[in-house]
């Protein structure tokens, strides 16, 4: 077994015992500490919710259990809302995996390839069967189920307003409170669109009703699907259209022939 | 790309690291207030293919001469270049015409189980023939890949490789290594000042800085590209120092900067701290001093 062989496997070795020698703890402490603080950045919203020793705990088991096989830090962590979800210390937040599931989606979308609007590609409408059209939706466009209100959780997390005691986290927290209980209640998943209008990624709760609608546009259905959806009422198609031009959801109509 | 600067400052060519941290201080400031000729990033920060950090590299190229600092390539590694991020560290050096271009000198990933397993770290490797080889057979592709030739930065190491693997001693000094790469690869070097500093210190050398003199005075003129000065944690871990990059430019550090900066001047100067960041203030003032240090030596 060649140096370099051996030494990154001593590197994703939890044991310390089983290091040849001292300066090998070196190398696996800055293993443990990178991978710590890179976690802690694509999972923002996980390290936001929990205590900072409970993160590094989980991190640390999570870098032990699953190897970096990316070059690249940002690309590491997949697999980390499973490995929350299974771990048994954290059966009593069980919102937790999904918090990660939307960081990890969240954090593919900022780094999403940029796009340029196209205004003058909707008039394709007018001129083109819409069998054989599809919108072009904003950098990281999808459409995401969970099961807990990991949009509000994410305000938690982040919004400067919640970090303190007072008026407003108070209320926030009973809006909260009660919208986990419905969901542990119910079980029932709910639909969140998530795009890049610029350099923020956005959520937009998604209603029932309209669900169908947007389950096309992340699948990338001919724009005859979408005006299908709206046949029982076509008033709408045109405000709908509207809105999701102005919020930069849709960046313009394309040809599929 | 603001070169005013640079036409103001002629005397010293002195740059800081930027992180995250700073980008709104950094990018608010009039150039021509900020002694700061170069700002160096790290490429695989921007890496990714659009978003914010496109955008942010764009104000960035706007305000300062760029140095482009690769720490993913594993130089040094057995294994193939990485082809995926060799394009994209080749993308990013075209994209942006920066001043300076590095590298290290170490390898990064191993194959395990069928899987390459990356490190994320600078690993240390064997001072001899077959490792000269490798390397400069993989410094010669990325060099053909950006256009242009690569400054190449000597490590900071807490093991010898040959304790690992005795099939793998040193047949040559870390100074002739450097020297025989640099001749082969047609690169420079990236003298980085704290790391000779940090291993003095773990080696437990009577006179660190009479150490790192030493090698530093074997060195070309010529084949000095730029010098990094940082500091280090006093924390230790299994006993060694770490170079964390984590404090201000150390003592030390300064005292060899002077006597290095006489040997090559106008050679481009780097502040780097990577850890526990100080407010850009902090390193504006250390930039100050390496210029102050090095007018006061020509």
């Amino acid at each position: 077994m060649s140096y370099q062989t051996r030494i990154i496997q001593e590197i994703f070795d939890a044991e310390s015992s089983r290091h040849s020698l001292p300066g090998m703890k070196v190398y696996h402490n800055n293993f443990i500490e990178n991978g710590i603080r890179a976690l802690s950045i694509t999972f923002s919203s996980v390290f936001a919710l929990m205590d900072e020793g409970d993160f590094r705990a989980l991190a640390r088991a999570y870098l032990l259990a699953e190897p970096k096989t990316h070059f690249d830090w940002a690309d590491y962590g997949e697999s980390f809302s499973d490995f929350i979800m299974t771990h048994p210390n954290l059966s009593e937040v069980p919102y937790l995996s999904e918090v990660a599931e939307l960081d990890w989606l969240l954090q593919g979308i900022q780094r999403a390839e940029d796009k340029t609007f196209d205004g003058e590609s909707f008039g394709l409408l007018n001129e083109r069967d819409p069998n054989e059209l599809v919108f072009e939706t904003a950098p990281g466009f999808a459409l995401a189920r969970f099961v807990f209100p990991v949009d509000k959780l994410y305000q938690l997390a982040h919004e400067p307003q919640l970090q303190v005691e007072g008026e407003t986290r108070s209320i926030f927290m009973g809006d909260l409170n009660k919208s986990m209980r419905d969901a542990i209640n119910s079980e029932q998943a709910r639909s969140i669109v998530v795009w890049r209008p610029d350099y923020k990624a956005e959520m937009l709760n998604v209603s029932d009703d309209v669900k169908e609608v947007f389950q096309h546009l992340h699948n990338q259905d001919s724009i005859a699907n979408i005006f299908a959806a709206f046949a029982e009422q076509p008033e709408q198609l045109s405000p709908w259209l509207t809105e999701q031009i102005s919020q930069k959801r849709l960046y313009g109509v394309r040809s599929t022939h | 790309m603001n070169t005013s600067s640079l036409s103001s400052k002629p005397d010293a060519c002195i740059g800081v690291g930027l992180r995250h941290l700073h980008y709104d201080e950094a990018l608010a400031h009039n150039q021509s207030q900020t002694p700061i000729d170069f700002v160096e990033i790290h490429a695989e920060n921007f890496f990714a293919k659009g978003g914010i950090t496109q955008a942010l590299l764009s104000d960035v190229c706007e305000h300062y001469q760029l140095s482009v600092h690769g720490t993913s390539l594993g130089l040094g590694s057995n294994l193939p270049l990485p082809q995926q991020t060799l394009s994209q560290f080749a993308e990013l050096v075209k994209s942006t015409q920066p001043k300076l271009v590095s590298e290290h000198l170490c390898f990064n990933r191993a194959m395990i189980d069928d899987k390459i397993y990356h490190s994320g770290d600078l690993l240390p490797i064997a001072f001899n023939e077959a490792s000269l080889a490798q390397t400069v057979s993989n410094i010669q592709q990325v060099q053909e890949a950006i256009g242009r030739a690569l400054l190449i930065e000597n490590l900071s190491a807490y093991l010898d490789v040959s304790e690992m693997d005795p099939y793998s001693r040193d047949s040559m000094t870390e100074t002739e290594f450097l020297l025989r790469l640099c001749d082969a690869a047609g690169c420079t070097m990236l003298l980085d000042l704290n790391n000779l500093i940090v291993n003095a210190l773990n080696q437990k050398h009577a006179d660190p800085i009479e150490a790192v003199m030493r090698h530093v005075k074997q060195l070309p003129q010529h084949l000095v590209g730029e010098i990094h000065l940082a500091g280090f944690s006093e924390q230790k871990v299994a006993g060694f120092i770490v170079d964390d990059h984590g404090q201000a430019v150390s003592q030390q550090c300064w005292e060899v900067y002077k006597q290095t900066i006489k040997c090559f001047p106008s050679v481009p100067t780097l502040i780097e701290w990577d850890t526990n960041l100080p407010p850009w203030a902090t390193l504006v003032e250390q930039a100050n001093k390496a210029r102050d240090i090095a007018l006061q030596q020509k």
